[in-house]
């Protein structure tokens, strides 16, 4: 379901997967294409939220935990989004963050209410506790930023140019291509099975 | 002789006089705190208290115990540009070109052995502290230069300087960007490692920057590190490290770092003079031999006798090139390995007036 509607997402805006073209995906595109904006707030809580939202001239009501940091938080009003992720975050995470919020935002609009306030442990700590569609909105932001086409055209390269595929190399080459962690390169490729432990 | 001169050389012959010139500066050795990261054993081969500089025995080594096949990297690179982040830090970006080769030794039709090259990789680079930037704006960035016919240049992200650092330090900056470049070096060494596991291989430097995790699995790995920056040996241990003559080693100690990739590397060490002479500063002309802790033990049955064996092969395969500046501290597989690599790179200069090109700076003017 989320690879479909990923592939439709792309289609529809003219973005398709080309494992010859290098780099990361461009996710500020797909922000473009669904009038979502994105906003880094340092120390990012729900009152910060809240003050930049008034200083907008939004209009809105207090949310959550006021003081709890967060690392994603999506919100709208009527047909406007806004994501926000923690300027504080490396860019990996604030890229992996908004592409979470994206996914809530393509996933989720329907069920999620106002707002999705998304704690550092949400996003980044593999927690089985975790809820259905915060599962879902990693698995969106994984596949949108480390596409399976990508991920395996680069494993066949080095297959056929140096007749292995380390993991730990070819983990370290697709965070530093795709602009993502290593963390999250690292849980992908072991999703996709992708890569030789030696 | 005058009665001063006489004093002048009493003292000198009284504590160890020599002439030293002008070696290479050395890393300070980091100091001891209560976080290191290595535990060390001394007691290996012999008592701490009884450790002496020990002559290598002649033995040769037997097939399996030396290295066949050798891996160098290489990184020239300088800071080519400087941005301002949103925030007012200036942010260097280093232009590199890295690269990793590994040559085999092969036995010619005449008796001798030659090189091959099996593994060659070259690669352009630029790596700047990226977490400033919006992440949409170094996406764009990344992905135009990465596809740019002309410089095929792979943007890598720094590490942001530790909070205790002031972020508008210029020299913090660049010594992060330098420091990825460095790392994006070591992961083409890894690549060259990764192939051949079945034959014997040397790289150059410690173990476990190469290897990041352990692998026994394979065929016997040597470190030879030139530079000495950690602090694993105790007061008898660097007199008897300065006392070493050519063809001399130390006792073999255990070294297990806690803080690498894998979560921990145990070594088998020992220090090995390999070159003497006038004007040798004491703490240059020897190495740092590493040999992965497990095939110590479980392939050569922590023999000291493959210790010699493999010591003397290393001093047999010194550099003996007077006018290589490194010469007393390396290796000549691994000097034919960094000369093989280096014709391979294009001149900075060139690099860096094609970047200029690509961003509009003229002579590398301003915009």
């Amino acid at each position: 379901m989320i690879a479909d509607s990923i592939a439709r997402l792309r289609t529809d805006f003219g973005i398709p997967v080309d494992a010859g073209v290098r780099g990361p995906v461009p996710l500020h595109r797909f922000f473009d294409e669904i009038a979502l904006s994105h906003v880094a707030i340092p120390g990012l809580n729900c009152g910060r939220v809240v003050e930049h939202l008034l200083a907008e001239g939004s209009k809105v009501e207090p949310f959550d935990d006021p003081a709890e940091p967060l690392a994603g938080f999506l919100y709208f009003a009527g047909n406007f989004g806004h994501a926000f992720v923690d300027a504080d975050d490396i860019l990996p995470r604030r890229r992996f963050s908004a592409a979470h919020e994206l996914g809530h935002a393509v996933l989720h609009r329907e069920r999620m209410g106002r707002y999705r306030a998304d704690s550092k442990k949400t996003l980044f700590e593999d927690d089985d506790s975790m809820d259905e569609l915060e599962r879902e909105a990693n698995q969106f932001a994984a596949e949108l930023l480390m596409p399976e086409a990508v991920v395996r055209a680069r494993a066949a390269e080095f297959e056929s140019f140096h007749g292995c595929c380390p993991l730990g190399v070819l983990n370290y080459r697709l965070a530093a291509e795709l602009l993502v962690s290593r963390e999250a390169m690292r849980y992908r490729l072991k999703n996709l099975g992708v890569g030789d432990e030696r | 002789m005058s009665a001063d001169r006489e004093v002048v050389r009493k003292f000198f012959r009284q504590y160890s006089g020599t002439a030293v010139g002008a070696t290479p500066i050395q890393p300070t050795l980091q100091v001891e705190d209560d976080e290191s990261n290595d535990a060390i054993d001394r007691t290996v081969e012999r008592p701490e208290d009884e450790w002496a500089p020990i002559i290598i025995r002649e033995a040769p080594a037997k097939p399996g115990e030396y290295p066949e096949r050798f891996i160098d990297g290489s990184q020239t690179g300088e800071p080519v540009l400087c941005v301002r982040a949103p925030r007012g830090w200036p942010i260097p970006m280093v232009l590199s070109e890295i690269g990793a080769v590994a040559l085999r030794s092969v036995a010619t039709g005449r008796g001798g052995l030659a090189f091959e090259r099996e593994f060659v990789k070259v690669e352009r680079v630029l790596s700047f502290v990226g977490d400033p930037f919006p992440w949409e704006e170094v996406e764009g960035f990344a992905a135009a230069l990465a596809n740019h016919a002309e410089l095929v240049l792979r943007v890598a992200l720094a590490n942001r300087p530790l909070e205790k650092h002031n972020p508008f330090d210029y020299e913090i900056m660049r010594s992060q960007a330098r420091a990825r470049a460095q790392q994006e070096m070591t992961t083409l060494e890894r690549l060259a490692l990764s192939q051949h596991r079945e034959v014997a291989t040397l790289v150059d430097g410690p173990l476990s920057r190469v290897m990041g995790s352990p692998d026994t699995a394979r065929a016997l790995v040597v470190g030879a590190a030139k530079t000495q920056s950690s602090n694993h040996l105790h007061e008898k241990g660097w007199r008897t490290l300065f006392d070493l003559k050519p063809g001399q080693r130390t006792p073999v100690y255990r070294c297990e770092s806690k803080g690498t990739e894998g979560g921990s590397f145990p070594v088998a060490m020992w220090f090995l003079k390999l070159a003497g002479g006038p004007q040798l500063a004491p703490n240059w002309g020897h190495i740092r031999v590493e040999v992965q802790w497990g095939q110590f033990v479980k392939k050569f049955a922590s023999d000291f006798g493959f210790v010699d064996r493999l010591s003397r092969w290393l001093i047999d395969a010194r550099c003996r090139t007077d006018s290589y500046a490194r010469m007393p501290v390396s290796l000549d597989p691994i000097v034919r390995a960094e000369d093989s690599l280096k014709p391979l790179f294009t001149p900075l200069a060139v690099l860096a007036n094609r970047l200029y090109r690509t961003a509009g700076l003229f002579r590398g003017g301003e915009l």
